[in-house]
């Protein structure tokens, strides 16, 4: 596996079977640390220690939704890039969740085996590697 | 003594003398005193008689016959212009006068009363004057035979009757003119006297009114309303004229026959009431057309009505000339607030400057058709399919226009019901289905350790048609959102033919499923403007239907080339069977699928050209599809090239 600009991502979602499956894409698969929680308060309890370099929010989750989980993260110090899972991939929101912090939005169905290059990708887009053109 | 006695008697005789001498002389004078009053008397019975003549303008003439002296006196010359003032000429001089045609009937008149077969001779003829002819009247008989009885002598007086014969003859022209009138004509002239019976009328129209024969028209209970005849019964009582009385009567073959009536009364010369002079004509064809142009126009009327759409009639001044219930319930206005109104008063400012352009544009002959939402007087919020189409008059000018509101409410409600159930049941399939092609993936994957043999085709299969399902979601939801346009493009120019490339890369999977195999012909550099995902998903969606539209071991072509005007076109070809005509026209509709009996070509969703060409119209290009030279279909989509897109 190449290296990646990160390694350390918390994913958030309250179904177990999607916190599996993504645990085992990224971390057994894509080689990355993955801290599963599976509602905001579980996320904000474990966020400091963990320390993300990435966030992986489901949005549409009972109680706290995405965008309120990360206006408190972000209240917390939680400075990391986040990527908003949505079923509801409308373009147009993609806005609102810039402003609120996302880098960029993955849809569900995923491909678990895809997973992992997906979200590089997303950051490569968003920060360039060193010596690429900007 | 007796010379004495003579003398002596002479002497004694002289006084008698005297006195027989006076007594003579005294006659004489008497006689010629009575002469005198005689003559006096004849000069003036003469003046009177020829200031008679010359007053009654006659002419007298006298006619010696055994030496054919013909005397005429002087009026003769003022009734021709060109005889002497006492005329004397012959008989035949006076034929050579009488006009041709009159000749032989005045030889006819005169032999008879001269062989004394008619005592009076009395005829008219026409005879040649100065200026042309005068109708003569002569009059006369023989005043003299011999003892054979032979005529010797005649007289009589000509009288110039030219004025009374025009007239006649005036009379008589414009009494033909008149029968012939009223023969032809189906207006039918009758007459009535002073107690409203029947005197005259003109036969043969009266038979074509009644289509019959009876000869004579029963006027006499004329089907009218009781007001109407009371009506009529003033004005016949006050004798006034009257015009335009329709009458209906029922055939003797028992049809509907009308009639119109005017009249005008008649006096004498007292000015007293003589009856009734008029006119009457047959109106049935008119009042039958009358009665279905009624009935046809109630019937429109009431289909107008009580169509559960509304409906209005706008005249070139905007005002509203026919509007129906439908219509004044969207306003919540009664009748007489709409009728004859602009249409600006009616709807309002606000309402009208958006009306206003497509009113212009069918006014102007072009029909428009939108939707728009309204709020109903109630507060009930209503859609509305709305068309406006130029009415047209019979020269095909546009007078105005018919505007045609349909609620729609119901339909858009189903149609956001519809949606909504889309929306819900792809977005609660997406958690489960996330769940099921996340698994699958990671057991095809190897996370879970290699599979055994038998294990691996099951798990490919769970894998494809979760992909399978996927794709019907990602369908629905893409279909869904961009209808409603909440789509988003991110434009920019793209490297076509590395698209292209990676297009046919992740379509791989398909040549082994569809036993088929891709083609690029490589398009050299070329670029166009576009969103690069959205046009993935269009190439991806025109292989698959190529794909699965191929016979088992063709190529699929694809290919791009410049087209004039800054236009790049994108061919996907296959070999298929070509789209059936009667499914050409809907092709792009979305759920549409050709029949077909083949399970591998009707697998798909039915949205995938439907989404393309929404994705190619969005980006401001245009897709379609024809017959390959060959055989097969090519697919094609144009898009402009970067620098004509900015």
């Amino acid at each position: 596996m190449t290296q990646t600009p990160f390694r350390r991502i918390l994913h958030v979602d309250d179904q177990p079977d999607i916190r599996g499956i993504v645990r085992l894409a990224l971390g057994k698969i894509g080689g990355f640390d993955v801290c599963s929680c599976g509602s905001g308060e579980e996320a904000i309890a474990a966020a400091p220690a963990f320390a993300p370099e990435l966030l992986l929010i489901d949005m549409s989750m009972p109680g706290m939704d995405g965008m309120t989980l990360l206006s408190r993260l972000r209240e917390t110090g939680i400075a990391a890039p986040a990527v908003f899972f949505t079923a509801r991939a409308l373009q147009s929101d993609m806005d609102r969740y810039r402003a609120a912090g996302a880098i960029g939005t993955l849809s569900k169905p995923f491909d678990p085996l895809k997973l992992g290059r997906q979200l590089t990708q997303i950051w490569n887009e968003n920060f360039p590697p060193q010596g690429s053109a900007a | 003594m007796q010379a004495n006695s003579v003398d002596f008697f002479l002497l004694a005789l002289l006084p008698v003398a005297a006195a027989l001498l006076g007594a003579v002389l005294q006659i004489l004078r008497k006689r010629q005193a009575a002469l005198d009053e005689a003559n006096a008397k004849l000069g003036a019975e003469r003046d009177r008689v020829r200031n008679a003549l010359e007053g009654a303008s006659l002419t007298i003439w006298d006619w010696d016959i055994a030496t054919d002296s013909m005397w005429l006196n002087a009026n003769w010359k003022e009734m021709l212009g060109h005889y002497p003032d006492e005329t004397r000429c012959t008989m035949s001089d006076l034929l050579e006068l009488v006009h041709q045609d009159d000749l032989d009937r005045v030889r006819q008149a005169a032999l008879e009363t001269l062989k004394g077969m008619t005592e009076h001779f009395d005829t008219e003829f026409r005879v040649r004057t100065e200026s042309g002819w005068a109708w003569i009247r002569t009059r006369g008989k023989v005043t003299a035979r011999d003892a054979a009885g032979r005529a010797l002598r005649a007289s009589g007086t000509n009288a110039d009757v030219t004025t009374r014969k025009l007239a006649e003859k005036s009379l008589a022209e414009s009494e033909a003119r008149f029968r012939a009138l009223s023969e032809l004509s189906s207006d039918l002239y009758w007459e009535q006297d002073e107690h409203f019976n029947l005197v005259s009328w003109s036969a043969p129209a009266w038979t074509r009114w009644r289509d019959s024969s009876l000869p004579r028209p029963d006027l006499d209970a004329p089907e009218l309303t009781e007001a109407d005849w009371s009506a009529h019964r003033d004005v016949l009582e006050r004798h006034q004229a009257f015009r335009d009385l329709e009458i209906h009567q029922v055939t003797p073959d028992g049809r509907d026959s009308w009639l119109a009536i005017g009249a005008i009364p008649v006096t004498d010369e007292g000015g007293r009431f003589r009856g009734y002079r008029g006119l009457a004509r047959i109106i049935t064809d008119r009042k039958l057309a009358e009665q279905r142009l009624r009935k046809s126009e109630s019937q429109f009327r009431q289909l107008v009505e009580f169509m559960p759409a509304a409906i209005v009639f706008v005249n070139q001044d905007e005002r509203l000339v026919v509007h129906n219930k439908a219509f004044a319930e969207l306003l919540g206005l009664p009748a007489y607030e709409i009728n004859g109104r602009r249409i600006r008063e009616i709807i309002g400012e606000k309402r009208y400057l958006e009306v206003e352009p497509r009113l212009r544009r069918a006014l102007a002959g072009e029909p428009t058709h939108f939707e728009s939402q309204r709020v109903r007087p109630g507060g009930r919020s209503v859609d509305l399919d709305e068309l406006y189409w130029p009415l047209r008059g019979p020269d095909g000018d546009v007078e105005g226009v018919i505007v045609l509101g349909i609620d729609v409410t119901r339909l858009r409600d189903a149609d956001r019901m519809k949606d909504h159930f889309v929306s819900v049941v792809s977005h609660e399939l997406r958690t489960p289905l996330t769940s099921m092609r996340g698994s699958l993936g990671l057991l095809a994957g190897g996370v879970a350790g290699e599979l055994p043999a038998e294990a691996r085709p099951l798990v490919d299969i769970a894998l494809q048609n979760s992909d399978r399902l996927w794709r019907l979601v990602n369908d629905l939801l893409d279909i869904e959102k961009m209808s409603a346009g909440h789509v988003t493009f991110r434009v920019e120019p793209l490297d076509w033919g590395a698209l292209l490339r990676e297009a046919i890369e992740s379509s791989r999977g398909l040549m082994q499923q569809f036993d088929v195999t891709f083609e690029l012909e490589p398009p050299g550099d070329l670029r166009v403007q576009g969103d690069p995902d959205r046009l993935s998903q269009v190439l991806a969606n025109l292989i698959l239907n190529a794909a699965k539209f191929s016979p088992p071991g063709s190529p699929v072509t694809v290919s791009a080339g410049r087209l004039p005007g800054g236009v790049v076109r994108t061919r996907v070809r296959d070999r298929g069977p070509g789209i059936p005509e009667d499914f050409r026209s809907r092709i792009f509709q979305p759920f549409s699928q050709a029949e077909s009996g083949d399970s591998r070509t009707t697998s798909g969703t039915g949205l995938g050209l439907a989404i393309s060409r929404e994705i190619v119209t969005r980006l401001g290009g245009t897709i379609g599809f024809e017959d390959a030279p060959g055989g097969g279909t090519v697919f094609w989509f144009d898009l402009p090239e970067p620098e004509v897109a900015q």
